[in-house]
């Protein structure tokens, strides 16, 4: 056994779970599979309905019943084919003397109907084992698996008997409705050769359902194997094993010392150091957190009027729910409730009133979800957002408005000529910021960038504001990112607009 | 080993994690389906007591029930039971996107609307083929809506421990060596003891010389590993 060529992922599955492999290996190696068991039970079919010319129905009777001996070809194919080797279709059949001698008996006698047939058989057949050491084994495999083998016959009889079938009735159903058949002659099989035609469905069906349930009761057995042999184990220990002698004698042993001799006491001080660090990072962390800039707290306060509850009560009933109910009425002109109704008639109008509710809640809730696309649509505005406090600072600059000297374009043009370029732009920018922040209303947040700001400003109903601000924030930018001078005459410029803009108030 | 048959779904996300999900096959979505047929019959039989009693209006309450529990049985309790009818919970299965998010209206209705599909012509031949042939066991309804049916991955249980008291790592693992010498020291009552010193041989070249039991060694590495004393 070379678990190091095993074809199947090695690991621990539930039942259920390996029988689902089992179909996976089906579908991988099916033309094998299904050729390794149509081939000679086609080839025992055509010689039983040879022999039992007048009984077909024996015949194919006779085939089912010798299926535990069709079922090993497959077997022996998974169970080859399972650690690496390729075996076809001609080399198994070659074989056909060995893997039919093998306990052959048995499966057709009284162990012909056992329901763990799929599970119990590789271990006679594979393992080869007899008597009381069968029994013993069997009873350590069949102690968790059992369940799912039973499952596995049951559905696999019932396909086998519902395939036919449906495949029967399919061709019925595509026939014409012009050919008149008579379908129970056809299914009593009393029109000759359509018996024939029945038995050959019958076993080609065998053949389908045949390699996945063989399949699946050997994944079953192998799953149970891995399970107490610990294959998964086997193949993880060999890769590590040979992980470490890739790594190389030398390194590896070096290795080893240093993680067996590095003195305990200075892994506890590393330790002791990362700790430290950690807790050091966690604490800023929450501290950034707890901050401001993930917080914002917002103080609203408006008027409600007091005696709005009083007022409801003694309204009169508004127009529109005048207007639904005649609607309503309308719709359903008896919903009034006779005095004398019955018991089963009034269970029916609530039963009616019942599916109105539901379907009035569908539609409310439909309406609620799609609120915000249905406002948009009758197009309403959406709500303007809370204001909230005006910030003390903008990158890093003063905009509150005692801030700002009384004559802000003199101050700008005496700082500029004085040699402060700096200076001069700077205070131009945080005049125009706090003037729009404090007269025009702009929200700016402390998050905003300097092209936030612009474009902010830009949004709002007035050009004139943005183009201002735009033009001061790239001469601002340009000298104080770029060291680009922007030129007395740009300054004096943007100074007489401001004045324009800002200073006649 | 790339070339492993397996029955696994895997899914990296962006953050580059690995998720993995065993695919769920026929026979256990057969059964789970009778489970739940059981169930939706039960019912259906106790709403057709109604028009005994209740004339018109029980024959109605028996329709809109039967309408409901054949369209929305499935849908309801995938959406709202975190992919699992009362069938698919008994059997351990759970619907999920390919993506192995929970499954969502959308999805449920399609896939539960192509039932019919697959129900053709008898029997649910064309999703029982359709579960045979495609690589994730996957039926036509499952194809439209982009729906995975899979094993639902439990806690395993407790097991009685080895007392040999837990030791350092010899050597730095990778986490799937990691989990296999876990499960050596999980399963060690199921593993005959030939077999235990067979597997524990293969390590030979991890275990530090010295040693005197090294069956007992790296069960006490996994006992370390397992963060057991």
């Amino acid at each position: 056994m070379d678990l190091d060529s095993l074809a199947i992922g090695a690991r621990r599955r539930s039942g259920w779970s390996a029988i689902d492999l089992g179909f996976t290996l089906t579908r991988q190696w099916w033309r094998p599979l299904f050729l390794s068991w149509l081939i000679p039970a086609a080839a025992v079919c055509i010689c039983l309905h040879l022999v039992l010319w007048n009984y077909p129905e024996w015949a194919i009777l006779l085939t089912w019943w010798l299926k535990p001996l069709f079922d090993r070809f497959p077997l022996w194919i998974a169970s080859r084919r399972l650690f690496g080797e390729r075996p076809g279709v001609a080399a198994c059949l070659r074989q056909w003397r060995a893997i039919c001698a093998t306990d052959a008996l048995p499966w057709l006698l009284w162990r012909r109907l056992n329901p763990m047939r799929s599970l119990v058989m590789p271990v006679t057949l594979l393992e080869g084992l007899r008597g009381r050491r069968r029994e013993a084994r069997l009873g350590v495999l069949q102690r968790e698996s059992s369940g799912c083998a039973l499952w596995l016959t049951v559905i696999g009889v019932h396909l086998e008997t519902l395939l036919p079938a449906a495949v029967i009735f399919t061709g019925v159903l595509l026939l014409p409705n012009e050919v008149d058949i008579d379908a129970w002659a056809l299914l009593s099989g009393d029109v000759g050769g359509l018996t024939y035609l029945f038995n050959a469905l019958t076993l080609l069906i065998m053949a389908l359902v045949a390699p996945f349930y063989v399949c699946a009761g050997f994944t079953l057995y192998i799953n149970r194997r891995i399970e107490l042999e610990g294959w998964d184990i086997e193949v993880s220990f060999r890769s590590l094993a040979a992980r470490l002698r890739a790594l190389g004698g030398v390194t590896a042993s070096g290795l080893l010392a240093v993680a067996l001799l590095l003195p305990a006491p200075v892994r506890a001080a590393q330790e002791v150091a990362a700790d430290a660090q950690a807790q050091y990072a966690r604490q800023q962390i929450e501290t950034v957190l707890e901050g401001d800039s993930f917080h914002q707290t917002t103080t609203v306060t408006r008027w409600r009027y007091k005696y709005a509850a009083e007022e409801t009560q003694s309204a009169p009933i508004p127009e529109w729910f005048i207007g639904l109910v005649e609607w309503f009425e309308n719709i359903w002109p008896d919903w009034q409730l006779a005095a004398d109704t019955d018991l089963s008639a009034l269970l029916a109008w609530l039963l009616r009133a019942l599916v109105v509710a539901v379907l009035v809640a569908l539609l409310l809730l439909l309406a609620l979800r799609y609120r915000r696309t249905l406002l948009d649509w009758a197009g309403l505005e959406k709500p303007a957002p809370a204001r909230t406090a005006a910030p003390q600072r903008l990158f890093g600059m003063a905009v509150t408005p005692q801030s700002l000297p009384v004559d802000v374009p003199a101050q700008v043009m005496a700082q500029w000529r004085g040699g402060d370029q700096r200076g001069a732009v700077s205070l131009l920018y945080r005049a125009t910021l706090t003037q729009l922040l404090h007269r025009c209303g702009i929200p700016f947040t402390p998050d905003l960038t300097e092209t936030e700001c612009v474009a902010l400003v830009q949004a709002c109903k007035r050009p004139e504001l943005g183009d201002c601000l735009d033009q001061v924030t790239r001469g601002w930018m340009r000298l104080a990112y770029g060291h680009i001078d922007p030129g007395e005459a740009w300054l004096q410029e943007q100074c007489a607009r401001w004045q324009g803009l800002f200073a006649d108030e | 080993m790339a070339s492993e048959l397996d029955t696994l779904h895997r899914v990296v996300t962006p953050e580059n994690i690995d998720l993995q999900a065993e695919c769920a096959g026929p026979v256990s979505r057969c059964l789970a389906y009778l489970i739940d047929l059981g169930v939706r019959s039960a019912l259906l039989l106790l709403l057709a007591l109604a028009p005994l009693f209740l004339d018109g209006a029980g024959f109605g309450l028996l329709l809109l029930g039967w309408f409901l529990l054949d369209w929305f049985y499935p849908v309801l309790f995938e959406v709202l039971k975190d992919g699992q009818t009362p069938g698919k919970r008994a059997l351990g299965l759970r619907v999920v996107h390919m993506d192995l998010s929970p499954v969502g209206w959308n999805a449920s209705l399609v896939r539960n609307l192509l039932r019919t599909v697959d129900f053709l012509p008898a029997a649910h031949l064309l999703a029982l083929l359709s579960m045979c042939l495609t690589l994730r066991f996957q039926r036509l309804g499952d194809l439209a809506a982009g729906t995975l049916v899979i094993y639902r991955g439990g806690v395993p249980p407790a097991v009685p421990l080895p007392d040999v008291g837990a030791r350092p790592l010899p050597v730095a693992l990778d986490r799937d060596e990691s989990v296999a010498v876990i499960s050596f020291t999980r399963r060690s009552l199921q593993l005959s003891e030939e077999r235990k010193r067979e597997l524990v041989a293969i390590l030979e070249p991890a275990t530090p010389a010295g040693v005197s039991d090294p069956v007992q060694y790296w069960q006490g590495v996994g006992l370390g590993l397992m963060g057991e004393s």
